[in-house]
């Protein structure tokens, strides 16, 4: 059996900061024109099928809530982390890092995998709560605009349609994507080959697969949590 | 006691270490020679468990050493030092963190004026000035790099210590100071020691005893003074290089 792990603190305060405080300007401006563009899409199909477009605010603010929220944010996110996670530790391990860690007592998962767990799961949740943030307020702006909705209508349809069980299972969803970032990107990391291909292959496939991992993570929790 | 039985080891077709058996006696140093590519860093590393002998068994300390088993390998550990070929400093961290690392998590000392007082002893052992302690590893030469890394070996304090060709790349005056040290710290504090190189000088400078291994296997074993009667080819050939 293992020992419990150990967090490191200063180390999680720093993994913390660089992947989650850093990469809210990219999650600000990506979520920002989704959700403009979702204003414009949901307009379009509304007025085709139900000849008005009442509801737009509020579906948009379901869908972002329920999915495109987590799942665009995590994936901006793995793209930006996934690959840094993998490189670090492959380049550690072929430049035996790893195993002077072994020889000093310090266990490669407690000193590296544990803190940026804690700075995912940290980066993915609060990221997760700012891009829905900012694109229900991009939102609002072209609602009011196009739309001629006022500002009191459209928070008060987002209110009514989003559920507070919804925003639960929307941070729950952050936080699986995550966890399935770094754990993925280290194991990339840690089975990473010798040489620098070694490593850029190691990156990539970082990317690609926890990429994959989240989509159908995806898929299974709104499966479980509103399919059943 | 570092006791190495009947270990072969391959890497795909080749077999690298062929049947090897060895002693190293508590307090003994042992210097192990071959060319390049014989083998000497993968020995070092089946010692401390790093890399998974084939067939034949090690055992340090009157533990086996075993992948499988993390627990022993993790006590086999904590009594061994193993100094890297190429110094594996973590890069993301500063000399002092480097050196101080190992203290605090084998809590040989908690209290952070005692551990800089040890950093600052480990490091003028290797004769390093402590203007490198802020630096990272990256803003040094390969050389003091290494040095980084011996003093990092030496801050846990180990019952056992591996040297990976501790004095190549360096300067004749610094070989000379880390050959009085290995001695030293064999002798005064009778850690049983074992260095892997081709270095023929320091082979006289330090070992208690010598092997050679060429080809898997040993080809001599014993005291300096006998290494240089040897008739083995190989022993000839490193003979001629001393004088
Ligand atoms: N992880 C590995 N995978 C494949 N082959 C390896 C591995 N490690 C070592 N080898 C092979 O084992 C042989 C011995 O390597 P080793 O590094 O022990 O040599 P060495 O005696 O330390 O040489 P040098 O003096 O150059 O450091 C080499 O031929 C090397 O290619
Ligand atoms: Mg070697």
């Amino acid at each position: 059996m293992r020992k419990r792990f150990r967090l490191r603190i200063h180390e999680a305060l720093e993994q913390m900061y660089f992947l989650g405080v850093q990469s809210l300007p990219i999650v600000f401006i990506s979520l920002g024109f989704v959700g403009l563009m979702m204003i414009l899409e949901l307009a379009f199909h509304m007025r085709l099928v139900l000849k008005h477009d009442a509801l737009v605010p509020a579906f948009s603010a379901v869908l972002m809530v329920r999915e495109l929220g987590p799942v665009i944010t995590c994936l901006l996110l793995t793209s930006r982390i996934g690959a840094g996670i993998a490189a670090e530790i492959g380049t550690m391990k072929v430049t035996e890092q790893l195993d002077a860690l072994k020889m000093l007592s310090i266990d490669p998962f407690d000193y590296l995998v544990v803190p940026r767990w804690v700075g995912s799961v940290f980066a993915a949740i609060s990221l997760t709560v700012v891009a829905i943030a900012v694109s229900l307020w991009g939102g609002a702006l072209l609602a009011i605009q196009k739309l001629g909705t006022s500002s009191g209508e459209y928070f008060n349809t987002v209110f009514f349609f989003v559920k507070f069980p919804d925003v639960i299972r929307c941070l729950l969803k952050a936080a699986v994507f995550g966890t399935l970032i770094p754990f993925i990107a280290s194991y990339q990391g840690f089975r990473c080959g010798t040489g620098s291909a070694a490593v850029g292959e190691a990156a990539t496939q970082a990317v690609v697969r926890s990429s994959l991992a989240i989509i159908v993570a995806d898929f299974v929790l709104t499966y479980l949590f509103y399919a059943i | 006691m570092i006791s190495v039985k009947q270990v072969s080891k391959s890497f795909g077709e080749r077999r690298v270490l062929n049947q090897i058996t060895m002693q190293v006696a508590p307090g003994e140093c042992v210097f192990v020679l071959g060319k390049s590519g014989v083998g000497k860093s993968v020995l070092l590393k089946l010692m401390v468990g790093l890399n998974s002998p084939e067939s034949g068994e090690i055992h340090v300390a009157g533990l086996k050493v075993d992948a499988e088993n993390s627990q022993t390998l993790a006590q086999i550990r904590k009594k061994c030092g193993l100094v890297f070929q190429f110094p594996a400093l973590l890069d993301s961290v500063s000399v002092f963190e480097n050196i101080s690392f190992g203290i605090r998590a084998r809590e040989i000392s908690v209290n952070p004026s005692e551990i800089e007082a040890k950093v600052r002893e480990k490091l003028s052992l290797v004769g390093l000035n402590e203007k490198v302690l802020g630096k990272f590893p990256t803003e040094l030469s390969f050389s003091t790099q290494k040095r980084v890394s011996i003093a990092r070996t030496l801050a846990v304090e180990p019952d056992y210590l591996l040297f990976d060709e501790p004095t190549t790349g360096m300067d004749p005056i610094a070989t000379t100071g880390l050959n009085h040290l290995i001695k030293k710290l064999s002798q005064e504090l009778k850690v049983t020691t074992v260095v892997v190189s081709h270095d023929i000088k320091s082979a006289f400078a330090v070992g208690d005893r010598m092997i050679l291994l060429d080809q898997g296997q040993i080809v001599f074993e014993g005291s300096a003074e006998k290494f240089k009667t040897s008739t083995a080819s190989l022993a000839k050939q490193f003979q001629e290089e001393m004088f």
